[in-house]
């Protein structure tokens, strides 16, 4: 997990004593996480688009009209925010989403590529999107888990609170995700090379 | 004596949830537990795998200017209202 000179708590504090910069890093700080984690639910870029604008106006309207807890920490915090409004999303529509297939242009824009040549480049572009689409399509229990330890920074503990689960079964779920997933990965031959990504 | 660990242990082991002294004990039993290593092999290197090809979607500016936007304008709704 990632470790930030100032904390969010700090950045809230700010926020809260209405320095609008503080909410800026905020937003910052956690806007791709917590997309990836709504679209890896929704499937839909632009319904992804509209439950983070969502997600950050409860957001907003939480702290500012200072209902904010301070006990917990943020992250988990408004990941389950994002979490509950995209299941939302799904009981009001009634339907699984059509699933979106990708062509990674305009997502891809904040990696550096520079030093890879354009065949590398789509190699990578093509084996990230592949591996979204293996994780859409886990059961949806265990995508749910695996989506929050991998994309949302929690730790099982917070999984278990958060779904309404037993630590146990959380973890379960995480064992058969994983196990599923890695089945899943190496039939389309999506591997690592552990002498690029060393321990 | 070797403690008996579960196959989910094996998961919090890999997801370094796990005290030092319990992951020493995890370490030891895996050496002589076949089915504990088997398993701790495979999710790793799915985890693994998952870390070398995980990457993060950028949502679109304009998204991300209507939230700072209604942010900045959150008392002025509030007062209108």
């Amino acid at each position: 997990m990632k470790k930030y000179s100032v904390s969010d708590s700090k950045l809230i504090c700010l926020y809260r004593e209405g320095h609008e910069a503080a909410f800026e890093q905020l937003v910052e700080r956690h806007k791709a996480k917590i997309y990836t984690a709504i679209y890896l639910i929704v499937k839909d870029d632009g319904v992804a688009e509209d439950l983070l604008q969502e997600t950050f106006i409860k957001v907003v309207n939480t702290i500012k009209s200072g209902r904010y807890n301070e006990e917990g920490k943020f992250l988990p915090w408004i990941m389950r925010i994002a979490h509950n409004l995209s299941i939302d999303y799904f009981r009001k529509n009634r339907r699984y989403p059509v699933v979106v297939m990708e062509d990674g242009t305009s997502v891809f824009n904040t990696l550096d590529f520079s030093e890879d040549s354009a065949e590398s480049i789509q190699i990578k572009k093509d084996t990230h999107a592949l591996l979204r689409q293996l994780i859409k399509e886990l059961p949806e229990a265990q995508r749910q888990v695996l989506t929050m330890r991998h994309y949302m920074d929690m730790s099982f503990k917070e999984i278990a609170d958060a779904t309404g689960v037993s630590i146990n079964t959380a973890l379960g779920r995480m064992r058969y995700a994983l196990i599923n997933l890695r089945k899943k990965m190496l039939k389309h031959n999506i591997a690592y090379d552990p002498n690029i990504y060393p321990r | 004596m070797i403690q008996t660990f579960t196959l989910d242990d094996v998961v919090r082991y890999v997801y370094h949830e796990m005290s030092s002294q319990e992951a020493e004990k995890m370490k030891e039993a895996l050496l002589f537990d076949t089915e504990l290593m088997d398993l701790y092999q495979q999710l790793r290197s799915a985890k693994k795998m998952i870390e070398c090809n995980s990457i993060y979607l950028e949502p679109s500016q304009s998204t991300i200017d209507k939230v700072l936007e209604y942010s900045k304008e959150y008392e002025l709704q509030v007062t209108s209202q």
